[in-house]
């Protein structure tokens, strides 16, 4: 099992590599690398026990630091998602073949970023997936690719920042013999140093949820990227930040988190509603897919940071699942964008009728995406939701005015494109985009009919979590 | 009560019905699709009936999401919505099998059918109220896609789109509802919070009655929003856009009824919270009367008959309010046969004209459509609630019980029913009585079409009867049958001559009213009417203006809003960029200090050094 | 000590021997003797050694640090060539020098070793002969001697308020501070310290890319070797504010400074100043000379790649646009000064990250957070600059190779170019310390433990040694040997004491609650100054293993 561990880690760094080396090896490697690694990911999720997988090396003796890795519930159900949304996004993403390598390379971070167990290795997972983000974004983006690139580091960079700083105050301000987690949760800061602390850690993943207002960086890194999806769908795995503060933060600083707890709650609630807005305004898909995305971290935040139990398991749920639904959408939007040239939402109309099955699926991910019930969007959505109302009533009912407004632009974009007159004929699904419908389609049904299969892989851990934070369930 | 795998079944037929069709259904010829979706939803139906007879069934899974169980449940409630659903459902494919004859989209059209039926059948087997919701949404989705089935025309595809966020509106009612009821009960389960909150057919002792009524409150605006009522009423009117029998099935049968079911399912909140109720007797009323008036403008000859959903939903509402939950069921019974036979014999009429839907180019189909005729006027007539008729029974049960509540409201909705009196007729007498006014060839309806309106006829007929009042017969079949599933209070019956005087009464006015509207509305086939009433009529035809009130006080400016926070957005951005060029002209103003002078340089590091120690030894 | 003997013998008869053979030969020898010093070291590494009454001290300091300066020089040697021998002559030189600096706690001594590798420097600045190259050389010189004369007067008030010569000898007051800050200001020179920085800019610019490139990295390696030395004094007090000023302004306007540049040597000066403050981090621990290391050669490596890059375009100055798609052009190139600049931003998985983490750990155990979150926010700017290059190596040509001006069309830039009589190695021999130095880049990055190890206190131990003939020297037990048991302080007056294994991290209880965590030194001594004033009355330390309950404890009454 361990070595699965690793090698699920690290074959796809490995692919990546070898690609941009040798592009000539071509997609075949890529799907071959990813689709390995996501029966990695199926099997160890499928034979999880409740115990977790873990792995420790001593990596660097003097100050403690583990090569560790331990994969529960949550990493499984994450692994997955990040895996099956990868092997979809190589699979059917139309970019050079040096680019499928970058993308390998990130997912070997992403993978790493959910499986570290010591803080550090957990930072170096983290910032090291930055790189290969970057590259895509620089080396392929559109226009104003370089400005959104800077603009896309600076804000992961100067978040990352104050959080090694925080990482180095938890450990020696908290007293732990290592950064291992198990050593950090051990000895969590107390007072106005787990304020800070949890300050340090806030700013990071806020950049990562993203929370307003950092989440300005979003909306030209996914505009600006290349037209086919693949590096806004590995953007969109790249969003972790809940995860980050599930794991990491609230457990390491819970007395900071409580200090902030109001605060983060009427960000989170404000994110949502105003990201939904500013969707709706949104004059090209991947804009108007970043918003909603903000708009859904919004949400799942919110249950989040209720920091009960029924919360945290739909805000993990909730990330898990718009991985695949938004990253899907991301890649679906790429086809489009492939055959009508443009990404304005406008221009092409009525392409339904010379499109249906491509319509469909389009609509089934919207749906997905605007939390249908039965589709992968709303058991989180949901979660989140009755967690958050324990918490505050208000806020919730603001937030979740974000639900109207999701059908409102999620509707109002695809009917522009789809329906009406038709001004453009456009060539429907080929078989290969028909093998991708399949099993996003799969998946999506999957979890939203049949939640049970993840929240109880989830659900354990956030009611740890919320004992710690003295919640209860 | 039995532990089956067959109730899911229930449901997974038509689901089946939706994947097949969607998948494979343009590979078939045309009528295969229709005819098996209709089997499907058949089979649905006799298997409901079958389960029913055992005496009900249940299926569960537990902790389908964490503390939520996925559970059904089929019971007396739930079986009559099955009936209704799958029942009329069925004659709607039927028909359906009719009216799409030769639509390019025939098979995604009973594709999108069977799913809104599963999505249906989830929502009334549903014991757990996310089950309920799945089935809310769902049916939500399947009627934007109806709505939206001609989609290459802008206004049907906005249509669809607004159905379904102003049901949105409603479903974030539905889901803060369930959001109250689980932070204080910790379970989302029907019969759970039922043994919760009013075990004995009262509330618990030490329950809070607060959190009951928000709870209520809130599940009671998404009722507003799925049934249509004031103020969510926009979308229903719009929705006509869709093919016919989608009218039929969704707006009068079924979907907008599940507004009423949710509020008699949860009856074990709303029965003892006077405030909460009065509400939705309000709510019930005012759209009754604010669907009553807007049928009398309207010249489409479906947005009439969904004026006059709009009107008997409001009925609905008020028998829930007033807590006759079965009577409000009942109303539901007896709405859909007489509803789905005026929206099919509409869909008739529009198909004997080419497409035509306007009433003005109507006239005369009396001599044109022998059998159509009939059952238009049974239609117009159980809707008028002629007396026997079972639109008369259901209707004074509801003026019984208002009347039990209040006379002021028994008096609003008397006046009500003559209103609906006199709109049944004018829709009659423009569409059946005088000259035909257009230039097709009326022909009638191939007998796929009649044959479902046939028993829709007789269900129009006769269905009241299982519902009399105790006057006429001391114990009916529906109300002690309906009272097992349901929470409520029992009270004193109206003494025997009081509830002789309301029958009479509604009676009368039912009847002048009817005569009145023959004898006025031929005036405006003609073309001569009152002038007052053409000025009343063109605020009619406009819904009093409630689109363009929504529009200009909240669709725009939000739309507006939305525009000028997508630039400050922008703004954000560029505040960012701001904050990192003072940054980067800071740098360069420190880098300034390298002049390259050696003097300056030589100076600067003898002070430095000088400064350095001074810190050192004055520290 | 043979390390010594092969740079001193090797430049003693070069000089001689130059006049003979050709500057080929005298590069191939002074290359070779610097090759064979560095491979002598890792022999005898781990080994002390004394001679010279002290004088010349052979400790993992000088191990480390010599190997980093070494290193730079070798790299100087290989990159750069000249038609005129002199240049790997004073290569060599410095380099002895260098080896000197780190080798000494001698304060006289250091100073002499300072001006035996600074004044071939000062030649080497002026190599390109041309108005700039003089004006550094001038500038360099002229500062340089003045930052002796203060070094010097450091030594004799040190002199005069500890009667010795020999740095890390404990002393107190004024004049004994007063004597640390002026020796730390002249080091400060020459690891470039704001505000002793100066110099920096102009001299890195003005020299050729060759030169530059030993000043960033041979030079700060032996700076702070010395650095180490002088400031491994106990009291904190004396020298921490000086420092810390020193470290927050070398981090502000290294970074921000960086910012307004617009030609890549003089951003990698900026950039150099910034680095030197982050090094400057690590001396507060006292437990910090590994991570200096590490950090020195993740720096060597990194910077060094910019810089044998630059080289390889220009020997003199290299605007921006000049690297607008580099990595397409010469994809080596690109690749080397790509990774070489992620790994001056200090992402991971690149050597500078561990280095960065490395000094910045040094600073948390020191707890100085004020210094540690002025150090972060700055390198968050850092990351703005280096990418700014970064992305210009990546971009994809909108600047074609005609706003270039290249010595001749389809001449590669790797080819030789003459500049000031210094010509650039080509071919394979400038590529091959590209890829090994991007390769041992990414392999300190992936397994910081490798680099991290040679600097440590017993470098092979895990490796060369079988764990049961570990140090059973040192004392197995651990202990507090001062205050004694029943003592009467004053609060403030006392620091605690102990002993342990050395490496291990202790735990120290006052009264039953955990206060701090010491680490043990090399020498198996600990102590700490205790983080906030106790109380009047009785108080009970106890030192305790991470885990353990219990622990030899110190009952002390603290008094008024």
């Amino acid at each position: 099992m361990d070595a699965l561990l690793h090698v699920g880690l690290f074959l796809p760094l490995l692919a990546g590599i070898a690609l941009l080396i040798w592009p000539s090896l071509g997609r075949r490697l890529a799907v071959a690398a990813s689709g390995v690694t996501f029966l990695i990911a199926a099997w160890l999720f499928a034979r999880a026990s409740g115990e977790a997988y873990t792995f420790q090396a001593l990596l660097l003796e003097p100050i403690q630091m583990y090569y560790a890795l331990r994969l529960d519930g949550v990493g499984l159900v994450l692994w997955l998602a990040v895996a099956l949304t990868t092997l979809l996004a190589v699979f059917i993403a139309k970019v050079p073949t040096r680019m499928l390598g970058w993308a390998l390379l990130m997912e070997s971070g992403l993978l790493g970023i959910f499986a570290a167990d010591d803080l550090i290795l957990f930072y170096v997972f983290f910032e090291a997936t930055l790189i290969p983000s970057l590259l895509m974004l620089g080396l392929y983006g559109g226009r104003e690719r370089l400005k959104a690139a800077y603009t896309f580091a600076l804000f992961t960079l100067a978040g990352s920042l104050p959080m090694l700083a925080a990482l180095f105050a938890v450990r020696y301000l908290g007293g732990a013999p290592s950064f291992l987690y198990s050593d950090l949760a051990a000895h969590p800061v107390s007072g106005s140093v787990a304020d800070w602390v949890f300050l340090g850690f806030l700013v990071a993943f806020a950049v990562k949820t993203p929370l307003f207002p950092l989440h300005a960086w979003l909306p030209s890194f996914h505009a600006e990227n290349h037209p086919s999806g693949l590096a806004d769908a590995m953007g969109t795995l790249y969003k972790v930040g809940l995860f980050a503060f599930f794991k990491w933060a609230i457990p390491l600083a819970p007395e900071g988190f409580a200090q902030f707890q109001g605060l983060l709650l009427v960000v989170a609630a404000f994110s949502a509603i105003y990201a939904a807005w500013l969707a709706f305004a949104a004059k090209d898909w991947k804009r108007l897919l970043a918003y909603g995305g903000v708009s859904h971290m919004g949400l799942g935040a919110l249950g989040l940071f209720s920091g009960n139990a029924e919360g945290v398991t739909g805000a993990l749920f909730l990330l898990a699942a718009s991985m695949v639904y938004t990253g899907g959408l991301f890649l679906v939007v790429g086809r489009i964008a492939e055959r009508t040239e443009t990404l304005e939402i406008g221009p092409v109309r009525g392409i339904a009728k010379s499109a249906p099955a491509l319509s469909v699926l389009t609509m089934f991910l919207v749906m997905a995406m605007i939390g249908l019930p039965g589709l992968s969007g709303f058991p989180g959505e949901f979660m989140a939701l009755l967690g958050a109302w324990k918490i505050s009533p208000w806020l919730t009912f603001i937030a979740f005015t974000a639900v109207i407004a999701a059908a409102a632009y999620a509707l109002t974009a695809y009917q522009a494109l789809f329906q009406e007159e038709q001004n453009r004929v456009v060539s429907d699904l080929t078989p290969r985009e028909w093998a991708f419908a399949v099993a996003i389609v799969a998946g999506v049904v999957l979890a939203g009919v049949y939640p049970k299969m993840f929240t109880q892989m989830i659900h354990p851990l956030s009611e740890a979590l919320a004992k710690l934070l003295g919640g209860g369930a | 009560m039995q532990e089956t795998v067959l109730l899911p079944l229930i449901i997974l037929l038509p689901l089946l019905g939706f994947a097949v069709l969607g998948l494979w259904g343009r590979r078939l010829p045309e009528p295969v699709p229709g005819v098996v979706a209709s089997a499907l939803v058949l089979g649905s139906l006799l298997l409901g009936l079958v389960l029913l007879g055992q005496g009900g069934a249940r299926w569960a899974v537990e902790d389908w999401i964490p503390g939520v169980p996925l559970s059904f449940v089929l019971d007396n409630l739930s079986g009559l919505m099955v009936m209704v659903v799958a029942g009329v459902g069925f004659l709607i494919h039927v028909y359906a099998i009719g009216y799409m004859h030769s639509d390019p989209g025939f098979s995604r059209f009973f594709s999108y059918f069977n799913l809104f039926i599963a999505a249906m059948l989830v929502l009334v087997l549903g014991d757990s109220l996310p089950v309920v919701f799945i089935g809310w949404e769902g049916v939500g989705l399947a009627s934007y896609l109806l709505i939206g089935f001609w989609y290459t025309e802008r206004v049907n595809a906005d249509s669809a789109r607004k159905a379904f966020i102003v049901n949105r509106i409603g479903d974030l009612g539905f889901l803060l509802g369930m959001g109250v009821l689980w932070a204080h009960f910790g379970t989302l389960s029907i019969s759970e919070l039922r043994e919760l909150i009013a075990p004995e057919g009262e509330f618990a002792v030490g329950i809070n009655v607060a959190a009951v009524s928000l709870a209520a409150f809130l599940l009671f605006i998404g009722a507003i929003g799925k049934s249509a009522q004031v103020p969510l009423m926009v979308w229903l009117p719009d929705a006509m856009a869709g093919p016919t029998p989608v009218s039929a099935l969704i707006h009068a049968a079924t979907m907008v009824t599940a507004g009423v079911y949710l509020l008699c399912r949860n009856s074990f909140l709303y029965f003892d919270l006077p405030d909460v109720s009065f509400w939705v007797v309000l709510i019930g009323m005012l759209t009754a009367l604010y669907g009553a008036l807007c049928a009398f403008g309207q010249t489409d000859i479906k947005r009439i008959v969904a004026y006059s959903t709009l009107s008997q939903l409001g009925y609905m509402f008020v028998a829930a309010g007033v807590g006759a939950y079965w009577v409000a069921m009942f109303h539901v019974l007896t709405h859909a046969f007489f509803k789905a036979l005026l929206f099919m014999s509409s869909g008739a009429v529009i198909h004997a004209l080419g497409g035509e839907q306007d009433v003005r180019k109507m006239g005369g189909m009396w001599n044109y459509l022998p059998q159509t005729r009939i059952h238009g006027l049974v239609g117009a007539l159980a809707l008028g609630g002629l007396p026997l008729l079972s639109g008369f029974w259901s209707k004074d049960a509801i003026l019984a019980a208002s009347y039990e509540y209040s006379a002021l409201l028994w008096f609003v909705m008397l006046i009500t029913a003559a209103l609906t009196a006199l709109y049944s007729m004018r829709w009659f007498v423009l569409v059946f009585m005088g000259k035909y006014r257009g230039h097709e060839h009326p022909h009638e309806s191939p007998a796929v079409m009649t044959w479902p309106n046939h028993v829709l006829t007789l269900g129009s007929l006769f269905a009241g009867f299982v519902g009399l009042p105790y006057v006429v017969q001391s114990e009916n079949l529906l109300e002690p049958w309906l009272n097992k599933a349901i929470v409520h209070h029992e009270h004193e019956k109206l003494p025997v001559l009081d509830e002789w005087a309301l029958i009479l009464v509604s009676a009368v006015v039912a009847l002048g009213a009817l005569y009145y509207g023959y004898r006025f509305f031929q005036a405006e086939a003609a073309g001569r009417l009152p002038a007052w009433f053409t000025r009343f009529q063109e605020a009619s035809l406009r819904s009093f203006y409630a689109d363009d009130v929504y529009n200009a006080l909240l669709v725009r400016p939000l739309k507006s809003l939305a525009k000028i926070l997508f630039d400050a957005d922008g703004g954000l951005l560029g505040g960012f960029w701001w904050l990192g060029s003072a940054t980067g002209n800071l740098g360069a103003l420190l880098a300034r200090l390298e002049t390259g002078y050696l003097r300056f340089y030589a100076a600067g590091l003898l002070i430095a050094a000088v400064l350095l120690v001074l810190v050192g030894v004055i520290r | 000590m043979i390390t010594l003997y092969i740079l001193g013998a090797a430049s003693t008869v070069l000089t001689l021997l130059g006049f003979f053979v050709p500057a080929r030969v005298t590069r191939w020898l002074a290359t070779g003797s610097v090759a064979a010093s560095i491979v002598y070291l890792f022999f005898t590494w781990g080994q002390r050694q004394t001679a010279f009454g002290g004088l010349y001290v052979v400790d993992p300091i000088s191990q480390g640090f010599t190997l980093v300066a070494l290193l730079g020089v070798l790299w100087a040697l290989l990159v750069g060539r000249s038609e005129k021998w002199e240049f790997s002559l004073l290569l060599l030189y410095a380099a002895t020098g260098m080896h000197f600096m780190a080798s000494s706690p001698n304060l006289p001594v250091l100073l002499i070793a300072l001006e035996v590798f600074s004044l071939p420097l000062y030649v080497l600045a002026t190599w390109r002969r041309d108005e700039p190259g003089f004006e550094a050389g001038l500038k360099y010189f002229l500062l340089g001697a003045l930052s002796a004369a203060i070094f010097l007067y450091g030594i004799a008030l040190h002199f005069g308020a500890t009667g010795s010569f020999n740095a890390g000898v404990q002393g107190s007051g004024p004049l004994y501070a007063a004597a640390l800050l002026l020796i730390l200001g002249a080091l400060a020179f020459k690891v470039s310290l704001v505000p002793f920085h100066w110099w920096t800019p102009d001299v890195y610019q003005g020299s050729p890319t060759t030169v530059s490139l030993m000043m960033a990295t041979a030079v700060k390696a032996a700076g702070f070797a010395a650095l180490v030395r002088v400031l491994n004094v106990q009291d904190q007090g004396l020298w921490g504010l000086g420092l810390g000023a020193l470290i927050a302004l070398t981090v502000i306007f290294g970074n921000l400074g960086a910012l307004a540049q617009r030609e890549s040597k003089r951003l990698l000066a900026y950039s150099s100043i910034a680095h030197a403050g982050y090094v400057g981090l690590g001396l507060y621990s006292g437990t910090g000379t590994a991570a200096i290391g590490f950090y020195l050669l993740a720096y060597l490596l990194s910077t060094g790649l910019a810089f044998a890059v630059l080289a390889a375009i220009s020997q003199g100055d290299v605007p921006y646009e000049r690297l607008r798609g580099l990595l397409y052009r010469k994809p080596l190139l690109g690749v080397a000064m790509g990774v070489g600049l992620l790994s001056l931003a200090g992402l991971p998985p690149f050597a500078g990250f561990w280095g960065k983490l490395l000094v910045f750990l040094e600073a948390a155990k020191a707890q100085q957070w004020g210094l540690l979150v002025l150090a972060l926010l700055t390198s968050a700017v850092a990351a703005y600059y280096y990418l700014r290059l970064f992305n210009l190596v990546v971009a994809r040509g909108e600047a074609t190779e005609a706003a270039i001006p290249a010595p001749g069309a389809g001449t590669p830039v790797l080819a030789g170019q003459s500049a000031g009589g210094l010509s650039l190695a080509t071919g394979r021999l400038a590529a091959w310390p590209l890829v090994i130095a991007s390769a041992l880049v990414v392999l300190l990055g992936i397994l910081p433990g490798l680099g991290y190890r040679l600097f440590s206190p017993t470098p092979f131990a895990a490796l060369s040694r079988p764990a049961s003939t570990a140090p059973a020297t040192l004392p197995a037990t651990f202990a507090i040997t001062s205050p004694s048991d029943g003592a009467e302080l004053r609060a403030g007056e006392f620091s605690l004491q102990g002993t342990g294994r050395a490496g291990e991290t202790l735990e120290v209880w006052d009264s039953g609650s955990r206060i701090a965590e010491v680490r043990v030194d090399e020498r198996g001594g600990w102590s700490l100054v205790l983080p906030s004033l106790p109380g009047v009355g009785e108080h009970t330390y106890q030192v305790r293993r991470p885990g353990e309950g219990e622990g030899p404890s110190v009952r002390v009454r603290i008094v008024e």
